[in-house]
């Protein structure tokens, strides 16, 4: 053989080798149910040889490689196959592929959750629609009490929430606790949470069974997550009949800085509307804010926020059963709150938080010449680590430490002050575990415990909760828990031998989730021990009260059906029964009416810029005691009715016009009576009634961003 | 001798093997871009955003297939007969094409339009809630593509294409918009040379623009 005939023969030899191996490679790819999988991506590793399934999940394509190569299927929510085959031959390969496990996409625990954010799973409300929702004017509060398993109490503008008193629900900030989550207001005058709603990206709102991560809170637990880094640099104002704000943002490239300062003076406002109450000076306040945001090391993020307020107001109350007498009521709140937190991922599998607030509040009553102060001092200082220890299993623990301290100080005109105060440290700690069996099973179970300094008690709280997600986007969820609480603050100074009063719950909820459209039903009960009782004049309080409550929430969401429409239903069902305080039997308590239906509507209409929003409530009447029937708690008051209406109007890319009214059709809502503390000749007590503010409330404001790109505007202050 | 021979034979394949993989590439490059001017569906998309995807992991150096791997993603995202979670999950996959890719070719105008583009179909999915967010930066987006490249026809598109949807919506004649319109259109073809395989899409868009102006 020739030198140049070898080559050939070489070349030719090492061509053929080529030619040898092109194959073609086929089959199907199913997924675990055998069902088929179409638009899988198959091909050989490191080549371009490769092909998608078809409808029936088929594939086939050619391949010139070596003998052989890495066969991959790859498919959006399955785990990749990868397997080395060999090609010396036609090749047919059918592959099963594993449904991936995602946490984004897996099963929640969804029980007694409402969260509403923008990335929040059991969200049922986003953020926008806290601001949005005729009836709620801009308060998380208001927004929140359209959802079942709240009970409205127009008097108190506060958070009752399955069965349980208004002290019962505990206000978390970025997981730190907030010791004075409302305004102060005159007796029965509704309040309103202190908190800025557009300060918040997201809301968790757990009506009950929530994580050990939190304490203190025996009905449920409000945690709202504050904003992230701001985007740019900008200025708000905002014009309203009730007052003005400004807020001004200045960025640099890791931090920015955000003052705000507002004013609000109801007086020109009450002058032109008709009040159902005198006033000396109408509600004026005045308030300043400072929110940091700084990134450091470690992926963290550092969020300082501090608030200063005040406010001041003096009402004319005419006597009950002497209308001709008046008394002066005056009130002066002051307020200073500073919550930090750093957030941090220390390596990949493990992120630690630390934070702390304080909290520093006065309210000074003048009766009269009687004068009442109330000071609050509290502080929370909380550490919490997560850990993945692997993709389906999740631990958090941490440690807690909460101070308060509460004095009430009473002068009535004549000689000294009588002080009555308490101070308490609480430690506590948690830890929760979080483990998938899959992308549809998931159980979380928890442990608290405290020890309080003051009651020189320790509890012990364990929490567990379970969620099963079916194919058809179903998601059926159990939650089972212990809930501590110390007794309320006027209470706690009596210096009696008080414990810790207890909830236990019991939840089931179903959701179901169709498009756009979201529907929930939830059971539940309630069992209350330990809760604080008055035996008698004279005698020490104890802890021998209880009481029950169970019921049904249903709540339905439809973003679809109807074209830039947007509502959702709620009701609930609850019926609680107790024994505490000064009962002398068990009855259903005054804010724990029967029936509660909420009807919002939205409305976007483009060829107006405008939005349209509308809300419809009923609670069935609630039960309230008229000392001159013999029947303890036998008598109701008339169900409650309103219907708010809310217009939001974008002018320009910066400028909203916005407008609101309340209680449209002048239903006469009433809220109880106040009883004259002893009967007259006849033996009677004579009473008035408490009722609203107004019969109807008007709020027009305009809001306006500056910033350096025109473009923004206040979209989210669309309330 | 039989080393000049094993050397010979050792080039012709490595010449063989290179010639083939880099004609491979346009090869299929080619094949896939042709495909992906009648996708229409998600069906047909995704198996354009397969080839794109098979191509990328094949040339590991190249942005230009992690390019259309992610706009055929982007588009599906836009895909209003399909459920918003569904939607979201097409641009989640977009957005890691356009990552690496990013890695790949850092300073890349033609990336930071595509990504302008994936705001806004985010914006699209949720406008009542995500409107400010994504608006904003899709806005910065482009500014990020001008900046790296004035010039770039498609940047200058997705700027106009915004600017005017939001003098609409403010009820504000668009008219004062044409006259940056008709330059675009008119210098479409000089802006648009760019090399084999690089983003041309666009021209369409703009003449329309232009025609409503007239």
């Amino acid at each position: 053989m020739s030198f140049l005939t070898k080559i050939t023969f070489t070349l030719l030899f090492s061509f053929s080798f080529f030619q040898a191996a092109a194959q073609s490679i086929s089959g199907k790819v199913l997924d675990e149910s055998n069902q088929p999988i179409p638009g899988c991506n198959v091909y050989l590793e490191g080549t371009f040889y490769g092909t998608s399934t078809n409808a029936a999940g088929y594939f086939k394509f050619d391949a010139e490689a070596a003998d052989s190569a890495t066969f991959v299927v790859e498919f959006l929510g399955f785990e990749d196959f990868r397997q080395t085959i060999s090609l010396l031959g036609e090749v047919e390969i059918n592959v099963t592929l594993k449904e991936a496990f995602d946490k984004l996409n897996a099963v929640t625990v969804s029980a007694g959750s409402y969260g509403t954010g923008d990335n929040d799973k059991t969200a049922v409300l986003n953020s926008l629609d806290v601001v949005t929702t005729a009836g709620a004017l801009g308060d998380v509060t208001g927004a929140l009490q359209t959802l079942p398993g709240t009970s409205t109490n127009g008097e108190s503008g506060r958070l009752f929430v399955h069965g349980g008193s208004a002290d019962e629900t505990g206000t978390y900030i970025d997981g730190i606790l907030v010791h004075q989550p409302y305004t102060s207001s005159a007796p029965n005058m509704a309040v309103r949470g202190r908190f800025n709603p557009f300060m918040f990206s997201g809301t968790a709102f757990s009506a009950g069974g929530y994580s050990a991560e939190y304490g203190q809170a025996m009905s449920s637990v409000l945690v709202l997550n504050t904003n992230e880094l701001q985007e740019e640099e900008s200025l708000n104002l905002g014009i309203m009949t009730i007052g003005a704000d400004v807020a001004g943002t200045i960025k640099w490239k890791t931090g920015a800085i955000t003052a705000s300062a507002n004013y609000m003076n109801l007086s020109p406002y009450m002058s032109l509307i008709p009040q159902n109450y005198g006033w000396k000076s109408a509600p004026e306040a005045l308030g300043a804010g400072l929110s940091i945001r700084q990134k450091t090391a470690n992926n963290g993020l550092l969020k300082v926020y501090a608030t200063a307020d005040q406010s001041n107001l003096t009402q004319e109350q005419s006597l009950v059963g002497n209308p001709e007498q008046t008394q002066t009521v005056g009130l002066q709140n002051n307020n200073r709150f500073i919550n930090t937190n750093w957030k941090g991922q220390l390596s990949e599998k493990w992120i630690l938080k630390l934070g702390g607030s304080f909290t520093y509040n006065t309210d000074d009553y003048k009766i009269n010449t009687i004068a009442l102060r109330d000071k609050l001092l509290g502080s929370h200082l909380k550490s919490l680590a997560i850990h993945e220890v692997n993709k389906k299993v999740h631990v958090r623990f941490g440690t807690e430490f909460f101070y308060k301290s509460y004095e009430k100080r009473i002068n009535s005109g004549v000689g000294a002050d009588s002080v009555n105060s308490y101070a308490d440290h609480k430690p506590a700690a948690f830890a929760e575990a979080e483990i998938y069996t899959s992308n549809t099973f998931v159980v979380k179970a928890g442990l608290r415990g405290e020890y309080s300094t003051y009651l020189e008690m320790a509890n012990i709280s364990p929490r567990l909760s379970m969620a099963y997600k079916t194919k058809d986007h179903s998601q059926f969820s159990l939650a089972y828990g212990w809930f501590y609480q110390d007794p309320v603050n006027e209470q706690l100074i009596s210096r009696d031998y008080l414990n810790y009063e207890k909830a236990e719950h019991y939840i089931f909820s179903f959701t179901k989730k169709l498009e756009d459209r979201n529907v929930r039903a939830e059971l539940y009960y309630k069992g209350y021990k330990n809760l604080v009782k008055y035996p008698g004049k004279n005698e020490r309080y104890t802890n021998d009260g209880n009481g029950y409550a169970y019921g049904l929430d249903v709540y339905f969401r439809d973003k679809k059906t109807i074209k830039n429409g947007d509502y959702w239903l709620s009701y609930s069902y609850l019926k609680a029964e107790r024994n505490y305080l000064d009962y002398p039997t068990s009855a259903q308590p005054s804010f724990a009416n029967s029936h509660n239906i909420s009807i919002v509507y939205k409305h976007w209409f483009s060829a107006l810029r405008s939005q349209l929003g509308a809300t419809l409530s009923y609670g069935s009447p609630r039960s309230h005691n008229n000392p001159n029937n013999i029947q303890f708690m036998d008598e109701k008051l008339r169900a409650y009715k309103s219907l708010d209406l809310n217009w939001s109007f974008l002018h320009r890319e910066n400028i909203i016009f916005h407008a609101a009214v309340s209680n449209v059709l002048g239903f006469n809502n009433g809220f109880g009576y106040n009883y004259s503390p002893i009967p007259d000749a006849n033996g009677t007590y004579h009473r008035t009634e408490i009722l609203p503010a107004a019969k109807h409330f008007f709020f027009v404001g305009c809001f306006i961003t500056l910033s350096r790109h025109g473009a923004r505007n206040q979209l989210d202050k669309l309330n | 001798m039989k080393t000049i021979f094993t050397l010979l034979v050792a080039t012709t394949l490595s010449l063989t093997a290179f010639a083939n993989s880099s004609d491979a590439y346009k090869k299929a490059m080619g094949k896939a871009l042709t495909e992906m001017k009648t996708s229409r569906t998600v069906d047909e998309l995704t198996n354009t955003a397969n080839q794109f995807q098979r191509i990328a992991k094949a040339s590991q150096d190249e942005w230009l297939p992690l390019y259309y791997h992610a706009q055929c993603y982007v588009l599906m995202g836009f895909n209003t007969d399909r459920e918003a979670d569904e939607r979201d999950s097409y641009l989640d996959l977009a957005q890691n094409s356009i990552d690496e890719a990013m890695e790949v070719s850092a300073n890349e105008s033609e990336i930071y339009a595509l990504q302008s583009m994936l705001h806004t179909a985010r914006l699209v999915i949720d406008p009542m809630s995500r409107g400010q967010k994504m608006m904003g930066a899709s806005g910065k987006a482009i500014g990020q593509s001008l900046a790296l490249d004035p010039k770039n026809p498609r940047a200058q598109y997705l700027l106009l294409s915004n600017e005017v949807g939001q003098a609409q919506f403010f009820g504000k004649d668009p008219a004062e918009y044409c006259g940056r319109i008709n330059t675009l259109n008119t210098n479409w073809d000089d802006l648009n040379q760019s090399p084999e395989f690089y983003p041309k899409w666009g021209k369409g868009q703009i003449s329309d623009m232009a025609n409503n102006c007239k």
